[in-house]
C-alpha cells in the first residue's frame, strides 16, 4: 500500500442507500428541524415523474414549500439568485436537491445565499470563504455519475464575464444523500452508459492523480468493481434493481474518492470539449478516460497494473504477468467503451469524431480540437494530473481520442 | 489539580526573512521574464489589464504581488497587499508550509494536491500563473532543484537556455 | 450486495508529515480562533505542547492549554473554557482525554447539567464545537467514535465525532509493546468483521487500508519494542511511519465501529474486560477479539462470499489473484493465525483459547456465531 508523505480524506455526509431509500427522508428531514425544504431539480427528472415519487415518499411531518424544475444544464449565477430569493420568500428551510451535477451545484449555490441572506455569490466564491454550517441540504442524484452528492466543490458560471466560479469548503458537502435504485430505473441505455463511465473516469483518476491515497484508493477500487460487475448486465436488463442500486453506490464512491484525490487530464480535456462542443459530460469522460490512463502511463504503471483485479477479476488478473497489467488495464477500457457501443446499438460511442448532435450533425468536428487544447490549459485540474501538459500535448490526444486510434507513447514527452 | 497554561505563539522570523529575501528575487524575475522571454510574455499578454495576483500565506504572510500596471507592464510590486485590488490569491495554509516549497523539499504540484494550498480567483488565469511560475523556476534554478520544483523539465532551445536565461538573472539582479 | 445500507463519517483526516501546519487554516475554516488544547503529562513531557504551539506561529491564534490527570476535573475545564472565551477543543492525545473533551464538547453546547442525567442529553441535531484530535499512540479507536463515555454514562451522537483528525508521525509517543500489538488486534479485529459480514461498500472502503496498515505495521512494532522514535526515523527513509499507521488503522476502526452495529468482535472485547476474565489468563482485549473473529471465521467460511476476498486486504493483489477462490477462504484465515504465530514467536508467549481466557462455553458460542446465521 503507497502512503504519500501527507494526505486528506473527509467526507461527512450521511449515505443512505437501498431500493427505497427514499422513505427515509421525512425522517432525515425532521432530525435536522428541516420541516419546510425546497426542491430543486430540472425539467427532464420533472417528466420522468422522480418528483412524485419523492413527493409520495414525503410523509405529514414535511411540508415543501416550493418546487423548482428550471435549472438549466450548466448552472449559472442568475439561476441561483433567482432561486435563492424563492427561498427566503417561501421560507423555506431545506433544499432537497433531486437531480444530477448541474442541480446539485445550484442547489449548493441556493443555499450558500439562502444561508447568509445574501445575494452576491461572487462574496464566497475560491475556497475557505464559508465559515459556517449552512442550511441543511439533501441530495437525491438521479444520474448514476457526478458523485456531486459527496463533493465539497460547485462549479457555477458567469456568463456575463465568461467565467466559471469555484467554491470549495467543507461545508458545500450536503447533510445527506439519497442513494436509491427508483431514480435511476428508467434512464436511457446510452445515459446509463455515459454517466457509468463519469464514475469510472473519477475512479480511475483518483488512484492515478497526484492527491492519491490508500483511503480514495480504496473507494476507488471498490466503485470500479461494482461497475465492471454491474454496468453491462443493466444495460441489458435496465429494469435490474440491484445493478442499479450497485452503480449507483459506484457512482458515490467515485464521488468521494475523487473529492478526496481530485481529477486530472481526462477532466481537463473533457471539460474543455463540454464547453466547446456542448457534448454531455459523460460521453466526453468515456471516450478520453483511455487516453488519459495511457498518456500517464509511464508515471502510474503501478497504480494502472494495480487497476486490473478490480476491472477484470483475480482470474485475469493472475494469468497477466506484472508488467503487461498496467497495459491490460487501459485496453480494459477501450474494452468496456466498445462492448457499451454494442450494447447501445452505437448511441454510446467509441470516439470523439463519431459524437452525433440530435440533428445527425457532428458536434466535435476535427478543426475544433486546437480550440479545446487551448481552452483546456485553463482547466483546474491540470494541477492534480501526475504528468504536465501543454498545448502540443492536449492537442495529440485529443487528435487520437479523435480518431479513435490508440495513444503513441511514444510521443509522451517524459522531461 | 490540572496544570494549565496560556501561549501566544510568536513569529518565525528567520523564515519569514528567508521567504521575504526569496519572494522579493522571484517577483523581480517574473517582472525580468515578462520583459524578454516570449512564452511568458504570451501567459501576461493573456490577461486582462491591471491584472494582479499575489503568492503569500495565510493568514499574514509573507506576499509577493505581482501584476500589470496601466502601461500593460509586468511589475513585481513589492509585499504588501493593503489598499491593492488583488485578482487572484494563491495561499498557502501556513507560512511553514510556502517555506517547504521554497527550500524545494516540496514542488508546488504536489503541495497543491496535498491540499497545503488553496486559490482564490479565477481557475483559468491560475492555470496561467502557475505555468509562468514553472518556467521562472527553470530560468533561475539548477536542472537539478527545478526537476524537483516542476512536474516536467522542459527540453528549451539552446537560446532560452543561455541567452535568455542570462537575460533574466541579469534583469533580476539590477531590477529591471 | 445488501439491499440497504447507510454510512457517516464526519470527520476529516489528516495523516502525514506537517499535518500540524494545517490546523489554524482548517480551524480558521470553521470560525475558530481561540482553540483550547486539552492534553495529559505524557505528551508535555514529550514537549509535543509546544510543538503544536510552534504550528500556531505566525496564525496569531492565543491557546490555552490544559493538562489533564484524571477525568474528574470536568467542572474546571467548564470554567476555564466558559471563562475565557474558548471557541473549540483541541486534543493532544489517546484514551482518556479524548473521551473528556467530547464530554466536556457536549456539556458546553447542552449544559453542564447535561453530565449529570443519566438519561442523557436530548437528541443532538446541530454540530457541536469544532473538536479536533490528535493522537499521540495508537488507541483502540474510541478517540474517533460518536460516543463517550462519561462517570459510567455513555453518550452517543454522530456529531460526537471529531471535526479533524490529524494523525503525524510528530506526535507519536513510545509506546510499551503490549499497547501497540493491543491496538493492532483490536483495529484488525474490527475492520475483518465488518469487511465481511457488513456487506456495505462504503464500510469495506475504510476496513480495508485500516486491515493493510494493520499487517504492514505491527510486527515491525512488535519486533522492536522500546524503540519507536528510532524507528519512526528509520522508517521515514521509505515514508512510512508505523507508529502513526497503527494509530491511522485505528481511527478506521472507529468510524467502523460508529456505522456498524452490533459488532461481534466488540462483544468478545468487552467480555474481555470483565473481572476475573483475559487479563488474568495473559489475554489482552485485541487478542480475545481476534481469537472471535477465528472462531467466528471458521463457523462462516462456507458461506460467506466475503471472507475470501479478505485475503486481498490481508496479503497483496498478487497472493489474492494466485490463489483459487475456494481456497481464499482459508488462506485468509491461515494469515490471520500466522499472524498470531509470529506475534507469540516474538513475545515468547502461547496465546491460548478464549475459554482458557475464562470465557464460558456459552460466550464463546454466542460471540462465534456469524451475524447473518443470528439475524435468521
Amino acid at each position: 500500500m503507497g502512503i504519500p508523505d501527507y494526505y486528506e480524506f473527509g467526507c461527512n455526509t450521511t449515505i443512505v442507500a437501498g431500493h427505497d431509500a427514499l422513505e427515509q427522508i421525512s425522517g432525515l428531514l425532521v432530525s435536522m428541524e428541516a420541516k419546510n425544504p425546497m426542491v430543486i431539480t430540472d425539467h427532464g427528472v420533472r417528466r420522468a415523474k422522480l418528483v412524485d415519487i419523492l413527493l409520495q415518499a414525503l410523509d405529514g411531518r414535511i411540508t415543501v414549500r416550493t418546487i423548482q424544475d428550471d435549472v438549466p444544464p450548466d448552472s449559472d449565477i442568475k439561476t441561483v439568485q433567482t432561486l435563492a430569493a424563492k427561498y427566503t420568500k417561501n421560507r423555506c428551510n431545506a433544499i432537497i436537491a433531486l437531480g444530477g451535477g448541474s442541480v446539485m451545484d445550484t442547489a449548493k449555490g441556493v443555499n450558500i445565499l439562502a444561508s447568509h441572506g445574501s445575494d452576491n455569490l461572487l462574496a464566497f466564491a475560491g475556497a475557505g470563504a464559508l465559515h459556517h454550517t449552512l442550511n441543511p441540504l439533501v441530495a437525491v442524484p438521479t444520474t448514476a455519475g457526478t458523485g456531486s452528492e459527496v463533493t465539497r466543490v460547485a462549479v457555477i458560471s458567469d456568463p456575463d464575464n465568461d467565467r466559471k466560479l469555484l467554491f470549495t469548503s467543507g461545508f458545500l458537502m450536503p447533510d445527506a444523500a439519497i442513494i436509491d435504485a427508483r431514480m435511476t430505473l428508467t434512464l436511457p441505455s446510452a445515459i446509463t452508459a455515459a454517466t457509468a463511465m463519469d464514475a469510472l473516469s473519477h475512479a480511475v483518476e483518483a488512484c492515478l492523480c497526484l492527491g492519491r491515497n490508500p483511503l480514495s484508493t480504496a473507494h476507488a477500487h471498490e466503485a470500479i468493481a461494482l461497475i465492471s460487475h454491474h454496468l453491462l448486465p443493466v444495460i441489458r436488463n435496465p429494469g435490474h434493481k440491484p445493478g442499479r442500486l450497485a452503480l449507483a453506490a459506484a457512482a458515490t464512491l467515485a464521488g468521494m474518492a475523487f473529492s478526496n484525490s481530485m481529477v486530472g487530464m481526462v477532466h481537463m480535456l473533457g471539460h474543455s470539449v463540454g464547453s466547446v462542443c456542448h457534448v454531455a459530460h459523460g460521453t466526453c469522460m468515456a471516450i478520453l478516460l483511455p487516453y488519459g490512463m495511457a498518456y500517464n502511463f509511464h508515471r502510474t504503471n503501478s497504480q494502472l497494473a494495480d487497476l486490473l483485479l478490480p476491472m477484470a477479476g483475480a482470474d485475469l488478473f493472475a494469468r497477466t504477468s506484472p508488467a503487461d497489467r498496467a497495459q491490460k488495464a487501459v485496453d480494459w477500457v477501450h474494452q468496456m467503451n466498445r462492448r457499451l457501443h454494442q450494447a447501445t446499438a452505437g448511441a454510446h460511442t467509441v470516439c470523439l469524431r463519431e459524437i452525433k448532435g440530435p440533428d445527425g450533425s457532428t458536434l466535435v468536428p476535427g478543426h475544433l480540437l486546437p480550440k479545446i487544447a487551448h481552452t483546456a490549459l485553463g482547466d483546474g485540474s491540470i494541477f492534480y494530473n501526475p504528468e504536465d501538459l501543454d498545448y502540443d500535448d492536449c492537442l495529440m490526444v485529443l487528435e487520437a481520442a479523435h480518431g479513435g486510434t490508440p495513444l503513441d507513447r511514444s510521443r509522451v514527452k517524459k522531461g | 489539580m490540572m496544570d494549565f497554561l496560556e501561549i501566544t505563539p510568536g513569529r518565525q522570523t528567520l523564515k519569514r526573512w528567508y521567504l521575504a529575501v526569496m519572494f522579493r528575487f522571484f517577483g523581480r524575475a517574473i517582472q525580468a521574464a515578462a520583459r524578454v522571454d516570449q512564452p511568458v510574455t504570451s501567459e501576461f499578454a493573456a490577461m486582462p489589464e491591471n491584472y494582479t495576483f499575489c503568492l503569500g500565506a495565510f493568514p499574514g504572510g509573507p506576499y509577493m504581488v505581482v501584476g500589470k500596471d496601466e502601461n500593460g507592464r509586468v511589475r513585481y510590486m513589492g509585499s504588501s497587499i493593503a489598499h491593492r485590488t488583488i485578482h487572484l490569491h494563491l495561499t498557502f495554509k501556513s507560512p511553514a508550509l510556502l517555506f517547504l516549497v521554497f527550500t524545494f523539499r516540496e514542488s508546488t504540484p504536489i503541495a497543491n494536491a496535498r491540499n497545503r494550498l488553496y486559490v482564490r480567483g479565477d481557475v483559468a488565469q491560475a492555470c496561467a500563473v502557475m505555468r509562468v511560475m514553472d518556467m521562472i523556476q527553470v530560468f533561475l534554478l539548477p536542472k537539478f532543484l527545478a526537476k524537483r520544483a516542476v512536474k516536467r523539465y522542459p527540453d528549451w532551445s539552446v537560446k532560452r537556455r543561455t541567452l535568455v536565461r542570462a537575460q533574466v538573472y541579469i534583469r533580476t539582479i539590477a531590477g529591471l | 450486495m445488501n439491499s440497504a445500507f447507510q454510512f457517516l463519517c464526519r470527520t476529516k483526516t489528516a495523516f502525514g508529515s506537517h499535518a500540524l501546519f494545517h490546523l489554524s487554516f482548517d480551524l480558521s475554516c470553521m470560525n475558530a480562533h481561540k482553540p483550547f488544547v486539552i492534553t495529559d503529562q505524557a505528551a508535555c513531557d514529550a514537549g509535543l505542547d509546544l510543538q503544536l504551539a510552534r504550528a500556531f506561529q505566525d496564525a496569531h491564534v492565543p491557546l490555552g492549554i490544559a493538562v489533564l490527570e484524571d477525568t474528574s476535573e470536568m467542572e474546571s475545564l467548564y470554567r476555564l473554557f466558559v471563562d475565557k472565551g474558548y471557541d473549540s477543543i483541541i486534543v493532544l492525545g489517546t484514551g482518556m482525554v479524548v473521551q473528556t473533551a467530547k464530554a466536556l464538547n457536549l456539556a458546553l453546547c447542552t449544559g453542564p447539567e447535561t453530565l449529570r442525567s443519566s438519561a442523557g442529553p436530548r437528541q443532538i441535531n446541530a454540530s457541536l464545537l469544532p473538536l479536533a484530535v490528535i493522537p499521540t499512540h495508537p488507541g483502540s479507536g474510541q478517540e474517533t467514535t460518536g460516543e463517550t463515555t462519561f462517570l459510567h454514562h455513555v453518550f452517543a451522537s454522530p456529531f460526537l465525532m471529531p471535526d479533524l483528525l490529524i494523525i503525524t508521525a510528530d506526535t507519536m509517543l513510545g509506546t510499551p509493546c503490549d499497547v501497540v500489538m493491543d491496538s493492532g488486534l483490536t483495529s484488525l479485529a474490527l475492520c475483518c468483521e465488518a469487511f465481511v459480514f457488513s456487506d456495505n461498500p462504503f464500510v469495506r472502503s475504510f476496513a480495508g487500508p485500516g486491515i493493510c496498515m494493520v499487517m504492514e505495521n505491527l510486527i515491525f512494532l512488535v519486533q522492536n519494542p522500546g524503540k519507536e522514535e528510532l524507528l519512526c526515523q528509520k522508517a521515514g527513509k521509505d515514508r512510512r511511519q508505523p507508529l502513526a499507521q497503527l494509530a491511522h488503522a485505528a481511527a478506521l476502526s472507529g468510524f467502523i465501529r460508529s456505522n456498524v452495529p452490533d459488532l461481534k468482535t466488540l462483544q468478545a472485547g468487552l467480555h474481555a474486560g470483565e473481572p476475573g476474565i483475559a487479563p488474568e489468563a495473559g489475554l489482552s482485549r485485541g487478542l480475545c477479539m481476534v481469537l472471535a473473529l477465528l472462531d467466528m471465521f471458521e463457523n462462516s467460511k462456507d458461506t460467506s462470499a466475503w471472507l475470501g476476498k479478505l485475503l486481498l486486504p490481508l496479503t497483496d493483489a498478487q497472493h489474492y489473484a494466485t490463489v483459487c477462490g475456494t481456497g481464499q477462504a482459508d488462506a485468509a484465515i491461515q494469515t490471520i493465525r500466522d499472524l498470531l504465530q509470529k506475534l507469540s514467536r516474538i513475545l515468547s508467549k502461547d496465546f491460548g483459547t478464549l475459554e482458557q481466557a475464562g470465557l464460558t462455553n456459552g460466550q464463546v458460542l454466542k460471540i462465534s456465531e456469524p451475524p447473518f446465521l443470528r439475524q435468521s
